[in-house]
């Protein structure tokens, strides 16, 4: 069976760095340094106050699940169905898609509290949920 | 009291343009599986068939307004080179299915601003031939261009497509609400039924409740029965004065509200899944139009998918938020129900043009142009509605029979 391999991210100047850190296993989030809030994705001004004073954080890796869909049709051949996919609501703010890695994928709830794992997909670890 | 009035207007300027302009022509192409036209050809056709509805000429047309298909650049430009029409003003509009309406309005801007007199309005597809016309296109040509997918935070997480973009709000609306898929079955068996009234409709089957459950899923929780469907064709309108259309050969329609507003946010920012932009864009258009939900006798409502039509439901005040699924399945969605919907089978059964199939029901139904079996008895006021553009662009449209 030829192995056809999953699309992968396309960062952009602003983004790239945060999928450098991923690639160490860090996951990293933009923090303004005038208001506080958290964004995502990343870019290069604070879109609640657009201050250009912020920096790298840390983030807590734990968060809540917004919504989710399980794909039962295949789009892609390198994603075997069912899979499910997710809004992540991070504990720092931010919302971010995600795979929800799950032993029991029909006991998945919206509202479910999530910690970050690592999908590695080729060269590259992207950051994925599983349920707590 | 005068007084009162006056501050009321003030702070709804575009009242001023309250059934000032119409709609007065309408075309359409064929739909379903039409090959040997491309999406231009299609649309080429339906505004032909828009200016002769209208009893006008090529030469009194002198604005053009079009959403591209995807991979058009300046579509308006190639349409004008089709249609053989220099223009007084054109452009392409980018909200994805909310640009049908959207049209509408700027060509009421544009006539108002005096830049054009007549406007035509106008998308067209092609998307069965393009990419699902036999096994090998289905296979390896893309449902959305390569250009458009987002370059990262999107396919390499397995997120693929439209259809799991709306199933994430169904999904978060089933979790606030209990909305069950009985109540996304009832809308696509209401729809189906007005389907079977047209014979230009895609769908010829009947559909029924135990048949929707039956249907093959996709991305849960949204069936095969959830989705609207994929369609060749074209539809186009002409815009110009309500003083003109007086003149001209149909009952004019009267464009008596709009409005619009963009989550631009994004789809999965606050609630925007489960309090859509309809709600706001809806105020701004019930507000011009000087008329509440209650007013409205029909009602075409973008429906890409089930759920979007039971949060637009909510959204526009026809119910409470929540309560979007009972009420549709309370049967009021029917040609004889308190709020006929999707007369013509809209997107899920009739064919999807993204919005435009919607807009020339709304005309017909208020021109009284069907027999009774089609026909909303007395139809009065309509409202019409576009969404896309990532999920968060959304414009309505109230129309109102004029001549009376
Ligand atoms: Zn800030």
């Amino acid at each position: 069976m030829t192995a056809v391999s999953r699309p992968t991210p396309r960062p952009s100047p602003e983004t790239s760095h945060f999928w450098e850190a991923c690639q160490e296993g860090r996951f990293l989030l933009p923090k303004c340094a005038d208001c506080g809030s958290h964004w995502f994705p990343p870019s290069g001004f604070c879109p609640e106050c657009w201050s250009r004073n912020w920096e790298w954080e840390h983030a807590s890796g734990l968060g809540l699940l917004h919504t989710f869909v399980i794909f039962r049709r295949q789009y892609h051949p390198a994603f075997e169905p069912p899979y499910a996919v997710g809004v992540v609501h991070l504990k720092e703010g931010p919302r971010m898609l995600s795979r929800i890695v799950t032993e029991d994928i029909d006991k998945l709830r919206v509202g479910m509290a999530l910690k970050l794992t690592w999908d590695r997909s080729g060269d590259w670890m992207i950051p994925a949920f599983q349920v707590l | 009291m005068a007084h009162q009035k006056v501050a009321a207007e003030m702070t709804n300027p575009n009242r001023a343009l309250r059934g000032k302009y119409a709609i007065v022509g309408v075309g359409q192409s064929d739909l379903g599986q039409v090959p040997g036209f491309s999406s231009l050809g299609l649309l080429n056709k339906a505004m032909h068939n828009a200016v002769e509805d209208a009893g006008l000429a090529k030469t009194d047309v002198n604005g053009i307004i079009c959403r591209g298909p995807d991979d058009v650049y300046t579509h308006h430009q190639r349409m004008g080179e089709l249609l053989g029409i220099d223009a007084e003003f054109s452009t392409t509009l980018d909200n994805g299915g909310a640009s049908q309406i959207l049209s509408i309005i700027l060509a009421v801007m544009a006539i108002d601003a005096g830049l054009c007199d007549v406007v035509l309005c106008g998308y067209g597809r092609d998307s069965w031939s393009r990419t699902h016309r036999d096994t090998s296109t289905r296979m390896s040509v893309p449902l959305v261009p390569p250009e458009q997918e987002r370059a990262e935070f999107n396919a390499e997480v397995g997120m693929f497509g439209a259809v799991a973009m709306h199933a994430l709000g169904a999904s978060r609306h089933m979790a606030l609400y209990g909305t069950s898929k009985d109540d996304l079955g009832s809308i696509a068996v209401a729809f189906r039924e007005h389907a079977l009234r047209n014979p230009s409709a895609q769908m010829k089957q009947p559909l029924t409740l135990e048949k929707y459950h039956s249907g093959r899923q996709i991305v849960d929780p949204f069936n095969v029965y959830d989705c609207s469907l994929v369609t060749d064709g074209a539809g186009a309108v002409v815009v110009c004065s309500a003083e003109r259309a007086k003149d001209l050969k149909q009952p004019p329609v009267l464009i008596s509200g709009f409005g619009t507003f963009n989550n631009l946010r994004g789809w999965y920012y606050d609630e925007h899944m489960t309090d859509t932009a309809a709600r706001r864009s809806g105020e701004k258009a019930f507000s011009m139009a000087g008329i509440q939900p209650e007013d409205i006798d029909t009602a075409q409502l973008y429906d890409c998918f089930t759920y979007m039509v039971l949060t637009q439901l909510e959204d526009y005040g026809f119910c409470k938020k929540g309560e979007g699924g009972p009420f549709a399945a309370s049967g009021a969605l029917a040609l004889d129900g308190s709020l006929p919907c999707n007369t013509s089978g809209g997107q899920l059964s009739e064919g999807h043009v993204e919005g435009m199939l919607q807009i020339l029901e709304g005309v017909r139904q208020l021109r009284h142009a069907y027999q009774s079996e089609r026909q909303v008895t007395n139809a009065e006021w309509a409202l019409v509605s576009g969404h896309g553009g990532n999920t968060v662009c959304h414009s309505s449209l109230i129309l109102q029979r004029g001549g009376g």
